[in-house]
């Protein structure tokens, strides 16, 4: 495995596995990131994974950078021989949506698609979650059909409301709390996709899989 | 018990911050001036990680429902008890009635008031600060209001002496010079990010933005991980660094990172306020926070002493 490993302040690592978005490099990532999970490293609090890098949050008083570094290239190498043992547990998750967005009519005009087709091809695969970020909770969500890609809105909303379905470029998205996006709303959906409440907070995390399934 | 009688403009309840929950895209909050923090919970026999009151732009006045020992610190300020006035890194007792005014924020951000036991808030995901842009931790997950009352945790101090005089300068945060420290990262060159700026009036809990020499080589990138401290250079070419609010990954251009020990120096400049850029190894940061700790032991046998 070629990658790049260069310390993010004091506090962090970056490893960089490759550059751009692609399914290859998110297998790569999450199993990189599983391995260091699993290997418990005492003073590592956080391990975030992203497209196509993985950061590596640690307390520099109980661990030096020098030795993380050793761990972690142990872990690099031990990755490298035995994939099947450290590979994404990833799970499927279903997620119903009504397709009641407003941005739909506006979305269907550009894609020069009706409803039922667009509802069809926002369904039509399982996406894989690539980065959650952003906000709490927020999960990035690819690739979309490339007859779904249109870009961002030209003037962001101030607000999206929580559980708004939303498409942009090649990616698609929940957006769990009120924030400003823009995305193009295409549904809503009633499922809580950031709760501080619960154990595990965020509904997906990397290396999940998403089925949207559309209500009447 | 205390009451919040008038609020500052931007106060909220806040620890060292959460850790653990990255993955889920939840970053740390926590105290700006982290160090500040610290050392009034160690004068006040606390854990260092225990909540206070952080409070930014203006201050505020606050009753005492029962007695309770406090200290201020951080940013200046003009407070008094009642009508006496009040020194820094000090501890004082309040008794019930008592009425605390802090004014006059000056030569910094953020000021602390801090109480034996902490402030003692509901913990979400581990930890008591309040994550305004997500609406938890602290009160509600959001700022103080007037009539908001603040329960004060059990004291668990075994210190025969509670209330300890004003503390040496020595042993206090650091908070003036313009050197910033940081970490290049290894894929890029220091001299690209090193050097003299200006923080701008757009710098808030989640990042400070930097203005004076224009970098050429700002740019988006394929998002990756980002944690405070983090220097972006964003198409613009004037550099942004991510505070304790900050999101947890970040799509623009990533040149280094701020090291922890200056962190908090940097959270208490004001807009307009000259920096400058330092390269420093991993290594020499690692030392520094040694130091840092190394006084936080000397503050506690102060203490005592």
């Amino acid at each position: 495995m070629s990658y790049v490993l260069t310390p993010l302040g004091d506090r962090g690592i970056t490893i960089r596995l490759g550059d751009g978005i692609s399914g290859e490099l998110s297998d790569d990532v999450a199993r990189l990131a599983n391995g260091i999970s699993s290997s418990s490293i005492r003073g590592v609090s956080d391990v975030v994974s992203s497209y196509a890098s993985l950061g590596v949050f640690y307390n520099p008083l109980e661990i030096s950078y020098a030795d993380l570094r050793r761990r972690l290239e142990t872990v690099m190498e031990n990755a490298g021989r035995h994939e099947v043992e450290h590979a994404a547990e990833g799970r499927l998750v279903n997620i119903p949506v009504a397709y009641n967005g407003e941005d739909i009519d506006e979305v269907c005009r550009r894609t020069r698609l009706t409803i039922d087709e667009l509802i069809g091809l926002h369904t039509g695969r399982q996406y894989r979650v690539f980065v959650v970020g952003f906000v709490p909770g927020f999960a990035y969500l690819g690739p979309l059909d490339p007859r779904l890609i249109i870009p961002r809105r030209e003037s962001p909303r101030k607000r999206v409301p929580p559980g708004s379905v939303a498409i942009a470029e090649g990616q698609t998205g929940v957006y769990p709390s009120e924030t400003p996006g823009g995305w193009h709303l295409i549904g809503t959906t009633t499922e809580k996709m950031f709760d501080p409440s619960r154990e595990s907070p965020a509904l997906l995390r990397v290396g999940d899989m998403v089925q949207f399934e559309a209500i009447r | 018990m205390i009451v919040i009688q008038r609020a500052p403009a931007y106060a909220t309840v806040q620890d060292l911050g959460r850790h653990g929950f990255r993955a889920d895209g939840v970053p740390g909050a926590g105290a700006m001036d982290a160090i500040a923090l610290r050392t009034l919970n160690i004068l006040l026999g606390n854990d260092p990680g225990d909540a206070a009151i952080e409070l930014a732009l203006t201050g505020g006045v606050f009753a005492f429902q029962s007695s309770s020992t406090f200290a201020i610190g951080g940013a200046e300020s003009a407070a008094t008890l009642g009508t006496s006035k009040l020194e820094p890194y000090r501890v004082y007792r309040a008794v019930a009635g008592d009425i605390l005014t802090i004014e006059n924020l000056s030569a910094g951000r953020f000021c602390y008031f801090a109480l034996g036991g902490g402030v003692d808030a509901a913990r979400v995901l581990g930890s008591r600060s309040t994550y305004l842009p997500g609406g938890f931790g602290g009160i509600g997950g959001r700022r103080l209001k007037a009539g908001d009352t603040l329960g004060v945790g059990a004291r668990r101090t075994t210190r025969k002496h509670q209330v300890v005089d004003s503390l040496p300068d020595a042993l206090r945060p650091k908070t003036s010079g313009a050197e910033i420290r940081f970490i290049a990262r290894s894929d890029e060159s220091e001299k690209k990010i090193a050097g003299v700026y200006h923080v701008s009036p757009s710098s808030d809990r989640t990042g400070y933005r930097l203005e004076g020499a224009t970098r050429a080589e700002g740019a988006s990138v394929t998002s990756e991980p980002v944690c405070p401290g983090v220097i972006q250079l964003p198409q613009g070419g004037e550099p942004i660094i991510l505070m304790a609010d900050a999101p947890t990954i970040g799509g623009y251009r990533v040149m280094g990172g701020v090291i922890s020990a200056d962190l908090g120096i940097l959270a208490q400049k004001l807009p307009g306020a000259r920096i400058e850029l330092l390269a420093i190894s991993v290594e020499r940061a690692q030392r520094e926070l040694e130091k840092l700790a190394e006084v936080e032991t000397q503050i506690e046998e102060w203490c005592l002493s």
